[in-house]
């Protein structure tokens, strides 16, 4: 039985109001620091349960770098909050939010068999919280992910490269103008 | 003499009854405090340095050599009014300069600072916190340092800031690919994320050198110095605090204290980034030819207590690690008044067209070599 601690309360307090924060920020700014804090303290949140690979790489992939990249793109958009529009009650949105709300119960609700009776988190769950504690968790993850997991590491390989390719294209001037500019 | 090695070896003794769980707080609290002495010493020696390169005479009025220079100088930075803009962003404007500090800080807390200080039976390590992917921890906790520059450039509410952080997180964020290419190499050569087990890798001898990193991958060691002068936003890559160009760039709307802060991040943060130079490439807290048993056992067999032992090793150590540590801060100092800062463009050709391809051909060269060194097999 595993009793979640003080500190993991309070992690899972501070995730949830910078989360909360993020969306109903009104300055652009401010919303990217506060997933940078949701993102930043969900590596915290791994630490208090062992899984510092898993941590690490959280805070190094996700607090990081993807963070600092979407900052740096709303830094230099400069977005004052005057400049963003907040959307109105559209029926789209209620769509739309409604099936994110949808997927997001679901999630919760597939993550429910794990726990057990209590709410606290049954032996299968221990046994993989014990698994990550392992000195070798970074060795077993990779050979897990460079086994069993193969086909979809290589399949988001290649839909990274097409984003990839796509930015170029998109990020391409016109080849008219571009000629044109040069003026020779 | 006697009287003292008993001293020692009661104390030894306190210890272990008293306070055996407290080992990782108190190995903290040496840290920080080491840390925090050391920043006014770097400062001074900065000064110093810079006139004996320039043939000035530098700060020598306060105290013996100018020593209390630095303190005179703190004291003026505490009691000055830390100006506050009236359209800065006032929570990131603030939030800003206790970002610059607290990264490098936690990053050093990953660094083995000496062998094990033993305690009857136990042995606890002389390092902050001992993880087992310290390596990717360090790069982590590193690599947020540039949130600081950021927000301090967007809050400041000022065109010069502004350009200035970002500036710094393109640069940031080009030299760590660099980085993180290196290190994948690295990382195939010891097979380990662990740098109290790298440090260890490297004891022994090969032949008339010591086992250092530094001649298993000399490719990453010059990648990763390069890299450390553009992650700490030191010359020739401080472009983002270019005075030529952008007043004083990402801190220009900061005074007194708040700047005494990021002044003070930049020192820890070349602090950590020589710690991390010297546990990687120069053996660590090993001192060349002589291994911590070694050194133990010259202690032991001049008959002191083994818990005091032990920590005049640890000691011996920590002092070969910090020649180390002030090697790389001297040559961070010497290049500063030695070369001109980059141009921008010429900064981001020189991390995207030369370094990042010479990292990528030193990662695939690296597992050839340990491929066909492990006998060809997978």
């Amino acid at each position: 039985m595993i009793e979640p601690t003080i500190l993991q309360y309070i992690l899972g307090t501070l995730i949830l109001s910078t989360a909360i924060l993020t969306v109903l920020g009104k300055n652009p700014v401010m919303s990217a620091m506060s997933l940078m804090g949701t993102l930043f303290l969900t590596g915290l949140l791994y630490f208090t349960v062992g899984a510092h690979f898993v941590g690490t790489v959280q805070i190094l992939i996700y607090a990081g770098a993807i963070c600092v990249l979407l900052i740096f793109i709303v830094m230099l958009l400069d977005l004052k909050p005057h400049n963003v529009r907040i959307p109105g009650r559209k029926p789209v949105y209620l769509f739309a939010g409604g099936i994110s709300a949808l997927f997001a119960t679901g999630l919760v609700i597939s993550t429910l068999p794990a726990l057990g009776t209590n709410g606290m988190l049954d032996s299968g769950v221990i046994a993989a919280n014990n698994l990550v504690e392992d000195a070798q968790s970074a060795k077993a993850i990779s050979l897990t992910l460079l086994s069993k997991y193969m086909l979809p590491f290589q399949v988001t390989a290649l839909l990274l490269l097409a984003a990839v390719m796509g930015v170029v294209v998109i990020g391409q001037k016109n080849k008219l103008t571009d000629s044109e500019g040069k003026g020779s | 003499m006697e009287s003292l090695y008993r001293t020692a070896s009661n104390f030894g003794d306190w210890l272990g009854a008293q306070s055996l769980i407290y080992f990782p707080v108190v190995s903290v609290l040496i840290l920080a405090a080491i840390i925090l002495g050391a920043v006014p010493v770097l400062v001074l020696a900065e000064r110093r340095g810079a006139a004996w390169i320039q043939r000035r005479s530098g700060p020598n009025r306060v105290g013996p050599f100018g020593l209390f220079q630095t303190v005179a100088d703190a004291i003026k930075l505490i009691f000055k009014e830390a100006n506050l803009p009236k359209r800065a962003h006032l929570f990131l404007f603030l939030l800003a300069p206790a970002l610059a500090v607290i990264p490098p800080f936690v990053a050093l807390a990953v660094i083995p600072l000496g062998g094990d200080v033993l305690f009857g039976p136990n042995a606890y390590p002389f390092q902050g916190v001992n993880l087992s992917v310290g390596l990717l921890f360090f790069l982590a906790i590193s690599s947020l340092h540039v949130y600081s520059v950021l927000t301090a450039g967007w809050a400041s509410n000022n065109k010069f800031s502004l350009m200035g952080g970002l500036r710094s997180s393109s640069q940031m964020i080009s030299y760590e690919i660099v980085i993180g290419m290196a290190i994948v190499s690295l990382v195939i050569t010891y097979g380990t994320l662990d740098l109290r087990e790298i440090v260890y890798l490297q004891q022994s001898t090969s032949g008339a050198l010591p086992a250092w990193g530094v001649f298993k991958q000399p490719v990453v060691f010059v990648l990763l110095w390069i890299c450390s002068f553009a992650e700490t936003n030191r010359l020739p890559f401080d472009l983002p605090e270019g005075e030529s160009e952008l007043v004083a760039g990402y801190h220009t709307e900061y005074s007194g204290l708040t700047f005494a802060l990021f002044m003070m991040g930049e020192y820890v943060a070349m602090l950590a980034a020589s710690a991390f130079l010297s546990t990687l490439f120069l053996g660590g807290f090993n001192i060349p030819f002589i291994t911590e048993a070694e050194l133990l056992k010259f202690f032991l067999d001049m008959n002191i207590e083994q818990t005091a032992a032990s920590i005049m090793t640890v000691a011996c150590q920590f002092a070969a690690l910090a020649a180390k540590i002030g090697f790389f801060m001297w040559v961070f100092i010497w290049v500063r008044w030695s070369l001109p800062r980059f141009r921008y463009d010429q900064l981001m050709s020189l991390g995207w067209k030369v370094l990042l391809p010479i990292s990528v051909m030193n990662v695939i060269g690296t597992m050839l070599y340990s491929y066909f060194a492990a006998g060809g097999a997978a």
